[in-house]
């Protein structure tokens, strides 16, 4: 027996759990905690020991088909696949779900809907793990779509709350807009070589027109944008925050938005085959990696600042990506995992606390409350001072590695463009990251006097406490995973280029040194060359700078911040940035004129006029055939049977004359027809016989 | 004038005046005793052919008689069954008087 041989339950189970907590999930302890818990780690342990066997058996590309459909010669498949890249993103999503599901049990402690909301995560990680390991496009959209669902489910979570409600349609709204063009792009696909299968498609599509070529891999790359919020359908990431914290936790980290990166990662053939594909999606990848960081500098929500920074980090995985980083892309995207799990979870630790002092959902999350909370929450601190560290790629953590070999990339492949924004925005992440954990941890609590201001609250004491176990522990095995990541990326960088390698290998693609994907790229990326220093002291420097203006800006406030944004330069700056640069507003009016009403009215016209027309066309033809058969029924069918009725009636009403009642009349009656027939038989012999004759008594 | 035609002569005269006391009267009495002669002109009818053919036939002809009789004597008993109580109901036995199902 292999244990890849049942690879189909990694995703199965889940599901199935899902289902499972949502009819009996109230009635068991925890109110399906342990279901939750037990769907991810069963999909965990499953995933380690696949993993194991494929990797010790040599088992990379092992496909599991199941025919779904058949219609004419068309066949679609539900087919699987365990290769180098889906394996790794198994476990990442499920070791990543089984600590949330576990940090879950403290965080959402005495929530309404529990069982729902384990369901809902259940289902979100079977239908992200259906995406990953989906060896078509047709069980990847799937999957896709699944997750989209979930994810809707979750951020509105608290559905009663019209922000949630609102910010949970946005996202849905948002994804569904790049889900169209990624579904144009499969079509085109499926069209051209009849086949859905990913694998098969990465070789064919190459031989496209390389305009086709290049609108296909700009269409499903446009679907990743819509679902790793990149520029400009970004917008519904921040609003997504109104869910649970442990919810922004894997969709962050793990499922939702890494999807739009893995299936970059998974079609890479077919986008890398394009120079002006790869360019598209290096300088979306680098400048939405730089606009969102500049919207987290001033942002005071503490889960928002991790929302942009998500945004950002994923930008760097596409312009990794974009410049032929495959490797460097994959590399940052499990880093990126790992320290951003680990820095929601703490954010949901804090906010977790700060709920009880100010109880309301929206002032728990405002940085403006909090700070000094390093002494009541050591563990909650450290551990997110390691993730901010990590973000901000500090030595020797893992997102140093990553984004050092991303930042390479960029200055290999000679993009000017991508390199510097992307080396600015490292600036920026470690700014606005250590900016979060000052104005958090740092300094003295500040919800007293802001609270006093607003609500004339009097001066009470504030029971401070660091969460409890089933929070930390989950916090404290991910800090574990940054640090050991940071020492193991530098040791198997290389094979894990050579890893990825195997898979790329099959489309003739070769991966280089630092895992650059031998790729064409675009003419206006050459002639580029970076190399006084090198690329890590670089980026070191850019964040310890970032880090340094953040120390001196919120911790001994000797850089007047405030000063800066309130005047003159610095007040416009600020204005822009708070705004998002008006992304929100631009979806409001897009959604208000476009949708509303340019389109809904058009709809409403044709609706009305001609959808309408034609059923009341109908309609009334039925009318008249009605009306034609009620006559033909009325006049004809009861003509004949009132006419035999009438008929025989009349006849009778004469007959009965005669029946009177009188004995004799009837008797006379015999007598008269005797003689009558006497008479008959006297005078016509013959017409007797021919009676006799015709009632067939022979004589 | 043979002894066959004088009986035919007399059974169609018994017959006849049969009839007309059927018809001619509404007593219920009457009209029992007019079927009974009827009847027996009919009887009489297959004794005097009866006489007159071979054993076999005469034997039919005489059992059938002898069945006309019976009938006879069971429809005079359900028929004075039935006018006894048309005289109890109506204190007349006379059958015009029993036309109640009669539409009006």
């Amino acid at each position: 027996m292999l244990f890849v041989e049942y690879a189909w339950l990694v995703p199965l189970i889940p599901i199935l759990l899902s289902a499972i907590t949502l009819l009996i999930g109230k009635r068991t302890p925890r109110e399906g905690g342990y279901f939750g818990v037990a769907g991810a780690a069963f999909s965990l342990i499953l995933s380690v020991l696949i993993a194991y066997e494929v990797a010790t058996n040599n088992l990379y590309g092992y496909k599991s088909v199941f025919t779904w459909l058949t219609i004419g010669d068309a066949k679609l498949y539900f087919s699987i696949i365990i290769d180098q890249l889906s394996i790794i993103m198994m476990l990442i999503v499920s070791l990543i779900a089984t600590l949330i599901m576990v940090y879950s049990f403290g965080y959402m402690h005495g929530e309404e809907g529990l069982p729902r909301y384990f369901a809902e995560m259940l289902l979100f990680v079977g239908s992200m793990l259906i995406l990953v390991m989906a060896a078509d496009f047709l069980f990847l959209f799937v999957g896709w779509e699944l997750v989209g669902v979930c994810s809707y489910l979750l951020i509105g979570f608290w559905y009663k709350r019209p922000p949630a409600a609102s910010a949970a349609k946005k996202a849905f709204l948002t994804t569904r807009m790049g889900d169209i063009f990624m579904l144009a792009g499969i079509a085109y696909l499926y069209y051209k070589f009849g086949t859905l299968d990913i694998l098969e498609l990465n070789s064919l599509a190459p031989g496209l027109d390389l305009k086709m070529l290049t609108l296909v891999g700009v269409f499903i790359f446009i679907g990743a944008m819509g679902k790793s919020a990149q520029f400009p359908l970004m917008a519904w990431l921040w609003d997504a925050m109104e869910g649970p914290t442990t919810v922004s936790a894997i969709l962050h980290s793990s499922t939702m938005v890494k999807a739009g990166v893995y299936l970059v990662l998974r079609a890479y053939p077919i986008i890398s085959a394009s120079p002006d594909t790869l360019l598209f999606v290096a300088y979306i990848g680098s400048f939405t990696a730089f606009i969102a960081a500049t919207m987290a500098l001033v942002e005071w929500d503490i889960k928002r600042v991790l929302a942009y920074s998500t945004i950002s980090q994923i930008g760097y995985m596409m312009a990794a990506l974009g410049v032929g980083g495959y490797a460097p892309g994959y590399l940052h995207l499990i880093s990126h995992a790992f320290f951003k799990a680990l820095l929601f979870l703490c954010a949901g630790s804090v906010v977790h606390m700060m709920h009880e002092i100010v109880h309301d959902p929206w002032l728990s999350r405002d940085m403006r409350y909090m700070g000094g909370l390093y002494r009541p929450m050591k563990i909650t601190a450290l551990t997110m001072l390691i993730a901010s560290l990590a973000l901000a790629g500090i030595f020797p953590l893992s997102g140093f590695w990553s984004k050092d070999a991303v930042i390479e990339a960029a200055l290999e492949a000679g993009d000017a463009v991508v390199y510097w924004l992307l080396v600015i925005t490292a600036f920026l992440t470690a700014f606005y990251i250590m900016r979060l954990w000052f104005n958090t941890f740092w300094g003295e609590l500040r919800a007293p006097e802001m609270l006093k201001e607003e609500h004339h609250h009097t001066e009470k004491e504030y029971h401070l406490h660091e969460s409890p176990p089933v929070m930390t522990v989950p916090l404290i095995i991910l800090a574990g995973m940054t640090i050991i990541l940071g020492g193991i990326i530098p040791l198997f960088k290389k094979s894990f280029a050579e890893f990825l390698a195997g898979y790329l290998e099959h489309y003739g693609i070769s991966l280089e040194h630092g895992g650059m994907a031998h790729v064409e790229f675009h003419p206006l990326v050459k002639g580029f060359a970076f190399e006084i220093v090198p690329v890590w002291a670089i980026s070191s420097l850019f964040a310890l700078l970032g880090i340094y203006v953040a120390y001196e800006a919120y911790a001994t406030k000797r850089l007047a911040i405030d000063k800066l944004v309130s005047s003159g330069v610095g007040r416009i700056l600020y204005k822009i940035l708070s705004e998002k640069y008006g992304l929100d507003k631009l979806y409001l009016l897009l959604s208000e004129t476009l949708a509303w009403k340019i389109i809904s009215r058009a709809a409403s016209w044709f609706d009305l006029n001609v959808v309408d027309g034609i059923v009341n066309g109908i309609a009334k033809l039925g009318v008249l055939t009605a009306k034609v058969s009620d006559l033909f029924d009325r006049y004809i069918i009861d003509g004949i049977v009132n006419g035999i009725g009438t008929t025989l009636k009349s006849f009778g009403g004469w007959l009965r004359r005669i029946e009177v009642g009188i004995v004799q009349i009837y008797i006379m009656l015999i007598v008269i027809g005797a003689i009558f027939f006497l008479v008959l038989g006297f005078f016509a012999p013959g017409y007797i016989s021919s009676i006799i004759k015709w009632l067939g008594i022979s004589a | 004038m043979n002894e066959t035609m004088i009986i035919l002569y007399s059974s169609i005269i018994i017959f006849v005046i049969g009839l007309y006391g059927l018809i001619a009267h509404r007593n219920a009495i009457r009209m029992l005793i007019s079927i009974e002669l009827l009847l027996n002109a009919a009887n009489l009818n297959l004794v005097n052919f009866a006489h007159r053919t071979a054993l076999e036939n005469a034997l039919q002809a005489q059992i059938l008689t002898l069945f006309s009789i019976a009938l006879a004597a069971v429809e005079a008993a359900i028929g004075i069954a039935i006018f006894i109580n048309l005289y109890r109901i109506y204190g007349r036995a006379e059958v015009d008087l029993a036309r109640e199902l009669k539409e009006v």
